[in-house]
């Protein structure tokens, strides 16, 4: 292995650690950090979050620089129909009664609180995959009619 | 799109994924190009061109125009 094989491979164990380890500190502290003030908690979770984006976005940077055409071609037609199929898959669980259980009792073992309202829960969990996919929509569109408009300058503009 | 580079690989007793060093692209690549299963952006197809000393449409045909109904 080149020596510049080994460098791409251990910046990528070391992103791939930024990305995985924050959250999974967070989860495994939630209890510590249930007993924190609100401020020093908000500040713990939100280094974590900006950890793994700007890890996950430098990952998928790198990772786009060194597949070929093919290999963007599979990762377009993947994600394109997995976040649909996904989305659909989730609408669908939704309305099965031993997921919304699942979701139920997450939310109790991770939220501290015993027998949470189950209406509420659920309510609250569909808010958040709207808001998931409604900011995956608003993002699509701009990132759409930026590559639009970067496209279609003439090569006096880009001059 | 049809193309030759089965029989241009054989000819120079390249493997698939020696064709695929040779143009810098994974083997992936090259076996979905030469099944007809991928079609090559243009760069692409000149590169694989290029590596058989080949003219573009030496290695590649395109498909018979479809005809309206």
């Amino acid at each position: 292995m080149s020596s510049n094989q080994q460098s791409r491979l251990s910046l990528r164990t070391l992103l791939v650690g930024l990305m995985v380890v924050p959250p999974i500190t967070v989860l495994l502290a939630s209890r510590w950090l249930k007993e924190q003030p609100d401020g020093l908690a908000l500040l713990i979770t939100g280094v974590a979050a900006t950890l793994t984006v700007l890890a996950s976005f430098a990952l998928a940077i790198l990772h786009d620089r060194q597949i070929d055409e093919w290999h963007r071609s599979n990762a377009r037609f993947s994600s394109q129909w997995g976040w649909t199929s996904g989305s659909a898959l989730i609408v669908l669980l939704l309305a099965l009664p031993p997921i919304r259980d699942l979701i139920v009792s997450g939310a109790e073992l991770w939220g501290g609180e015993p027998h949470p309202d189950q209406r509420l829960v659920v309510v609250t969990f569909t808010f958040g995959f709207v808001a998931v996919v409604v900011a995956q929509g608003v993002c699509t569109l701009l990132l759409s009619i930026g590559w639009a408009y970067l496209k279609s300058r003439s090569a006096r503009d880009s001059s | 799109m049809k193309n030759k580079i089965r029989m241009l690989r054989a000819g120079r007793r390249w493997s698939q994924a020696e064709l695929a060093g040779r143009v810098g692209v994974s083997r992936n690549s090259i076996n979905s190009i030469e099944n007809g299963r991928y079609n090559p952006s243009l760069s692409l197809a000149f590169a694989i061109a290029d590596v058989f000393e080949s003219r573009i449409e030496e290695v590649f045909e395109r498909d018979a125009p479809k005809r309206d109904a």
